[in-house]
């Protein structure tokens, strides 16, 4: 098959996986100084390592960019689709390396292992946006996912945490599994394990195909759904969600919730609406529920939460579902506004996740709303921006998360789902009131006075008000990013909406 | 087009004093924050008379964009603005009212904590109002929209450090947001449809459809979703629940949000959307019913309330379901001309109302004011007294003043306009009846002394020390408590100065204000003599649908007459029980306990509500999702903090595998459904 | 251009000629009989040990361990964490190694291109034994580095 003229492997692939190839790097390196090191801090080198890295990686997908085709025995694709969650993820994960900059010192916890296990996360998830192909998603996926049962286990002198991993990883490995037996299936019936191999042999399939092969494919494609809708925590496989959000450090919180769902929703939508599409009618009504009960589901539980973090979860959860709707409005107009929310999603709620870990203190000690009372007040910015993002992702005007949210549910009406409108919309309205309960406990609440008591003795019943905490460089710069994307996203949101048209339309046809 | 308005410039210019003193603010003295305040949309009312003196010199509608602001696909959404009769009208009225307002708050917030972060705010609300009045597509008025209820929840809350101020702006919120589901449907309907969000392409399609019939027609849909939209921003039946909650904010905030713009914007959007309306009859329909239905609701609600600030919050429910009455009956010109003088009389009712509880630092039950005031709080305030009866007698419809002007034309075109109706006619004359009777009832509470004590008042003093008597013992108590002394935190804003010594008048600052809206409200009515406003509009609403021609069921002259007995009447019953017979009052309460006790308590709705949707919400939150799907949770998260779980590993061990065994249990119960699904039931 | 296929090497044009006929399903069914065969030995020897098997339970039979004595304290005691540690590192590497036989196999066709791809990948192999190595997870006798010391309670809960 190989002609002598042309070499195995053309230097261009290299270029096409070159962000990854650089987290890939970067990480050896952080984790070759971190070896020897015996000391706890020496995340002090590590850390710009990570942070130049993934800066590094951030250019690197933009010249991946300027390389699109096929990489690797159709095994990998750049086209406009990979690019933007290249774009995406490797934003993200700058963030995050600034985000624990401020935690973990803050934790006694700077080892240089996190930022290494960040970046191989993330090169997970790179492969995981542009592959192609069954297995190397498969492998994306436990990379990307083997880094975040790590993470999510770092602080590992608390139990919440630990226990967040356990069950993170059992639970995981449980979902795991569906998704690969569902790939099993799919070669099966198949006899491919290629997108667009798939895609092919199902829209075409010789006369009188046999019916068990038919059923093959949909217990395939169910399968491949229940592993999926775990990662992306949809209702029913989100159990695992409030659990290991509460018990993971903060900036891992903030990873989990937006980049490796990101790059879930990636090959969910690679594999369902390109390899998959044929068989669009059976599985759409999975979609249509898994959507409906994650908004209410998510929604309806985090009414009445009082951890900052579990708050988050479940409204993790609720986004999912809102995702999943304009997933379920297909065409270009629906995956585009997928990836449009993604976006803003990350930006939002990295934000907020960001103040949440800035404020915890040691050993996550104020992650209570009730903790924030007064907060406005006495941090004036960090509360502005926690505002910003709340209001953000009520989908208030002026921010990303409205024009998300308009662009969601306008491709679900133009694609007819009615029904599934109203409820979104509705349950976006009722989201409101837990998205407020910070806003109003930081500017409405005054902050309650303590009794004298010695430093760690337990407060009873009275949410101790958060200490004068002083803004380190990173947090700031983090908050600032985060802001400046959600308020561009809602006032100028045309070009990101305009690229991910684009990229949906690569996505579809090729 | 050689001319430029610079439309944009006045926006923007609220905008600039929101920035300035949202950056600035904490720094300067009060002085020099309150200027900036008042002086931004001073200049964006200046700019506004600059462009109505223009009026002629340009095409009407004047239509000006600035760039593409999203382009993507399908979606193409200028940055656009347009001025034309409509947009004028509510661009002066929002900004002329919107500035007596603001200077008005110099005086009031003088003692407020967070002087500059509500001058801000305040600027902010009047950037998205004016956003949504000049915006020339759906898609910006909806920011508008949406951002005028975002700045309205924080003016409700910001300044007052209580539960009920946070509760009730958490409530407008989500109210609101319940509403604007609709809305943003119908948005997405047009957008489908019309291929469009701007008023020029959407309505000039809608122009050549024909009138729709049947409940499925699209432009049925599409009203009635805007309309759902609108029953929420302006608090119509049955989201109108959040309104009377807002008045848990400072006064200038209720009269200037709650009472002359922001509730409004409903009626503007639907008199904008006439064209989808006009061809729309059911959805009209919904429209006049809904507003004649809330105008008797809110009515015959006021009618008991003791609260002088949620008296007027029913009463300008009831006022909004009169405009959109006259919008259910295609005569938007007159349902513009009442939310002009509606914005001047009950901005104006407020603004008084806020005087008089000023003066008693804080006092807004009308009967303790009455209490703490023996022989009347029109001595002591007279700017305050006589401008409130002013805003009263134009708002029940007493004859020459404005409110009976466009009330009156409202009536009359409900019983013999394009869709003559004397059902809904027989319902607004009576609530304009409970409307008068309500109002001359807070009046005569509020300044005139006691007629039960007519005698003991002037030998007791002016007022009577409040610790001596039960009542006013009562009333320090619920002050203290920060319930009726405003803002409480972060020192209590309202130092009781006036407390023992008489009730003193505003100062300038305020009643100048109070006097200007006081000859609007008066005079404001002649603008529309021999129909001149409402021909002045009627090119936004010809439409291009002529309802058949009937002959009127009575004359102007005869309707005229009856609202003026309504009104007299209601006066003369107002009088006869707060005023010459106190103990008939008495007596009426006790021969209908049930009506009265219905009422009293505005007929359970709150209740009801939280019955029907908030209490089932919260406990499926709490004992499904919470005790059921999360069960182990909870006490595992709980165990590991007491550190229980800590001391034996193996209790936590346990633990957590218990939890996991139920999870994967939940998981493996959702996979069975979705291959279930999949194989067999699809 | 220098594409193979993943997969069986089949076209797809052929896999859906093969699904196609009604006998493809059958190409299963040894694995089937295969299965069915396995259950029934196992249950088949239960349930016969059940019915055959004479029960006659004395105290001495129910004790644990017929011979010998009885155990004292919890039989499943803890190992050493470090073992865990060990075994996973051997299986990692073990099955790195696994992918130096088919670059083997493709030696001369590879060329010089799977020479550094190869290079390349047993450099990283390499970092990561250097990491585990520096880090101590090999020295078996010294107490791990760098760790603060925990009450064992939680060090217990952190491990398993």
């Amino acid at each position: 098959m190989t002609s002598a003229a042309t070499p195995l492997v053309p230097a261009v692939y290299y270029l096409r996986i070159l962000p990854e190839i650089v987290l890939t790097v970067f990480g050896a390196v952080i984790m070759l100084i971190e070896g020897p090191a015996r000391h706890v801090g020496r995340g002090r080198t590590t850390r710009w390592v990570a942070l130049v890295g993934a800066l590094t990686a951030f250019a690197a997908v933009w010249i991946q960019s300027r390389h699109p085709g096929y990489a690797f025995s159709h095994l990998f694709r750049v086209d406009g689709f990979t690019v933007f969650f290249g774009f995406l993820l490797t934003a993200i994960a700058t963030v995050i390396i600034l985000m624990a900059m401020d935690y973990l010192p803050q934790q006694h916890l700077d080892r240089g292992e996190f930022y290494a296990l960040v970046l191989f996360g993330t090169v997970g998830m790179g492969f995981m946006a542009g592959a192609t192909e069954l297995i190397l998603m498969f492998i994306a996926l436990e990379i990307s996912s083997i880094s975040t049962y790590i993470l999510a286990g770092y602080r590992r002198h608390a139990p919440k945490s630990t226990e967040a991993s356990l069950k993170y990883l059992l639970l995981g490995s449980f979902a795991t599994a569906f998704f690969l037996y569902g790939i099993a299936l799919i070669y099966g019936a198949t006899g491919t394990t290629q997108i667009s191999a798939i895609a092919r042999a199902l829209a075409h399939p010789s006369a009188g195909a046999a019916v068990q092969t038919g059923q093959i494919v949909l217990l395939g494609a169910a399968l491949m759904f229940i592993g999926l809708g775990f990662k992306v925590s949809a209702v029913p496989f989100q159990v695992w969600t409030p659990d290991v959000y509460e018990g993971a450090p903060a900036p891992v919180t903030a990873f989990m919730s937006a980049a490796p769902k990101a790059a879930a929703f990636a090959i969910f939508l690679r594999i369902f609406t390109v390899a998959l599409a044929a068989n669009s009618h059976a599985w759409f009504w999975l979609l249509w529920a898994a959507a409906l009960l994650s908004m209410t589901v998510g929604n309806v539980a985090a009414l009445l939460q009082n951890n900052f973090k579990r708050m988050l979860a479940y409204s993790s959860i609720a986004q999912a579902g809102y995702i999943l709707v304009a997933f379920a409005a297909l065409g270009a107009d629906g995956v585009s506004a997928v990836m449009f929310y993604l976006a803003a999603y990350a930006a939002m709620n990295i934000g907020a996740f960001a103040v949440v870990s800035h404020f915890a203190h040691r050993d996550e000690r104020y992650v209570d709303i009730r903790n924030y009372a007064g907060l406005g007040f006495r941090a004036p910015w960090p509360a502005f921006c926690l505002s910003v993002f709340l209001f953000s992702l009520i989908g208030v005007p002026l921010t990303g998360g409205f024009f998300g949210k308009v662009y969601i549910f306008r491709a679900a009406l133009h694609s007819h789902l009615v029904a599934l409108t109203i409820i979104g919309l509705l349950n976006s309205a009722l989201a409101a009131y837990y998205y407020l309960r910070p806003v109003v406990a930081m500017y409405m609440r005054e902050a309650p006075v303590l009794p004298a008591l010695a430093p760690g003795a337990p407060a009873g019943n009275i949410e101790p008000p958060i200490p004068p905490t002083a803004m380190s460089g990173p947090i700031a710069v983090v908050l600032a990013l985060c802001v400046a994307v959600v308020i561009w996203l809602g006032v100028f949101p045309g070009s990101v909406l305009a690229y991910a048209l684009r990229s949906a339309r690569h996505l579809l046809h090729g | 087009m050689t001319l430029s308005l610079h439309l944009w410039l006045i926006p923007v210019l609220c905008f600039l004093g929101f920035a300035l003193n949202i950056l600035g603010g904490r720094r300067w003295p009060r002085r020099v924050a309150g200027w900036i305040g008042v002086l931004f949309p001073a200049a964006a009312f200046a700019d506004a008379l600059y462009v109505a003196s223009r009026w002629g010199s340009f095409a009407v509608p004047y239509i000006e964009t600035h760039g593409a602001w999203i382009l993507a696909g399908p979606l193409s959404v200028p940055f656009g603005f347009q001025l034309d009769q409509l947009s004028l009208v509510m661009l002066l009225v929002v900004t002329g009212v919107g500035l007596v307002i603001h200077v008005y708050s110099l005086g009031y917030m003088a003692h407020e904590g967070g002087f500059y972060r509500f001058f801000a705010l305040m600027n902010l609300f009047l950037f998205f109002m004016l956003l949504l009045v000049l915006a020339n597509n759906f898609l910006l008025m909806f920011i508008g929209w949406e951002g005028v209820g975002f700045a309205s929840y924080i003016l409700i809350g910001f300044f007052f450090h209580r539960d009920s101020a946070a509760a009730a702006g958490s409530k407008a919120f989500v109210t609101n947001r319940i509403g604007d589901v609709g809305f943003l449907i119908g948005l997405f309907l047009i957008f489908q449809h019309f291929h469009g969000f701007d008023f020029t392409r959407v309505f000039a399609q809608v122009r050549a459809m024909p009138v729709e019939h049947a409940w499925t027609g699209l432009l049925t849909v599409i009203g009635i979703l805007l309309f759902i939209g609108a029953t929420g921003k302006s608090a119509q039946l049955p989201l109108y629940v959040w309104l009377p909650d807002a008045m848990e904010g400072p006064t200038p905030v209720s009269a200037l949000i709650h009472a002359a713009t922001m509730v409004t914007a409903g009626v503007y959007m639907v008199a904008r959307s006439a064209a989808i309306y006009d061809r729309a009859p059911l959805a009209l329909s919904v429209v006049l019913a809904v507003g004649a239905l809330t105008a008797i609701f809110a009515a015959s609600i006021g009618l008991l309330q003791r609260d002088i600030k949620k008296v007027l919050a029913y009463s300008t429910i009831s006022q909004l379901g009169y405009m959109f009455m006259a919008c259910g009956a295609m005569v938007y010109g007159a349902g513009i001309f009442h939310l002009m003088t509606h914005a001047f009389f009950k901005g104006l009712l407020f603004l008084a109302a806020g005087s008089a509880i000023h003066a008693l630092a804080g006092e807004q039950d009308m009967f303790r004011i009455r209490e703490r005031v023996p022989d009347g709080l029109k001595k002591y305030a007279p700017i305050t007294f006589w401008t409130f009866v002013v805003a009263t007698c134009s708002i029940a419809g007493i004859p020459g003043f404005a409110g009976f002007f466009s009330k009156d034309k409202i009536l009359y075109a409900v019983l013999s306009g394009p869709r003559p109706n004397a059902w809904w006619w027989a319902v607004g004359t009576i609530a304009a009846g409970m409307t008068s009777f309500y109002m001359f009832r807070a009046l005569f509470v509020t300044f005139w002394p006691d007629p039960a004590r007519r005698g003991a008042a002037s030998a007791d003093g002016p007022v009577r020390p409040t610790g001596q008597e039960p009542a006013g013992a009562v009333t320090h108590a619920i002050d203290a408590a920060g319930f009726g002394a405003g803002p409480v935190l972060p020192q209590p804003a309202h130092p009781q100065p006036h407390e023992g010594g008489p009730p003193h008048e505003a100062p300038a600052v305020m009643t100048i204000p109070m006097i200007i809206l006081a000859v609007l409200a008066a005079l404001g009515g002649y603008i529309g003599i021999n129909d001149r406003f409402e021909k002045f509009l009627a090119p936004v609403f010809a439409t291009g649908v002529t309802p058949a021609p009937h002959a009127a069921a009575m004359g102007e002259g005869a309707v005229m007459a009856i609202s003026i007995a309504v009104a007299l009447a209601g006066f003369a019953l107002a009088w006869y029980f707060y005023l010459a017979r106190p103990e008939a009052a008495a007596r009426a309460k006790h021969a209908l306990p049930k009506l009265w006790s219905a009422i009293y308590n505005k007929y359970w709705v709150d209740e009801v509500y939280g019955a029907v949707f908030t209490r089932p919400l919260a406990w499926f939150s709490r004992v499904v999702l919470w005790r059921i799907v999360d069960a182990g949770v909870i006490d595992g998260a709980v165990a590991a903090v007491g550190g229980i779980s800590r001391s034996t590993g193996g209790g936590l061990r346990k633990q957590i595998s218990g939890n996991i065994r139920s999870y994967a249990g939940w998981i493996g119960v959702g996979a069975v459904v979705a291959i279930f699904y999949m194989l067999v039931a699809r | 251009m220098g594409e193979y296929t993943i997969g069986r090497g089949n076209s797809t044009r052929e896999i859906a000629a093969m699904t196609s006929t009604p006998s493809y399903m059958a190409n299963y069914l040894p694995i089937l009989i295969q299965f069915v065969l396995a259950l029934a030995l196992a249950l088949g020897l239960i349930v016969a040990s059940r019915l055959i098997g004479q029960r006659r339970p004395g105290k001495i039979k129910l004790s644990p361990y017929e011979c010998g004595m009885t155990p004292k304290g919890d039989v499943r005691s803890g190992f050493a964490v470090k073992f865990y540690l060990v075994a996973i590192v051997f299986i990692l590497f073990d099955i790195e190694a696994v992918f130096l036989l088919p670059w083997a196999v493709e030696f001369r066709r590879l060329r010089v291109l799977g020479l550094v791809e190869m290079i390349v990948y047993i450099a990283i192999v390499l970092a990561g034994f250097t990491y585990i190595w520096k880090r101590g997870v090999l020295d078996w006798n010294t107490p791990e580095r760098n760790e603060p010391t925990l009450p064992p309670s939680v060090a217990r809960t952190g491990n398993h």
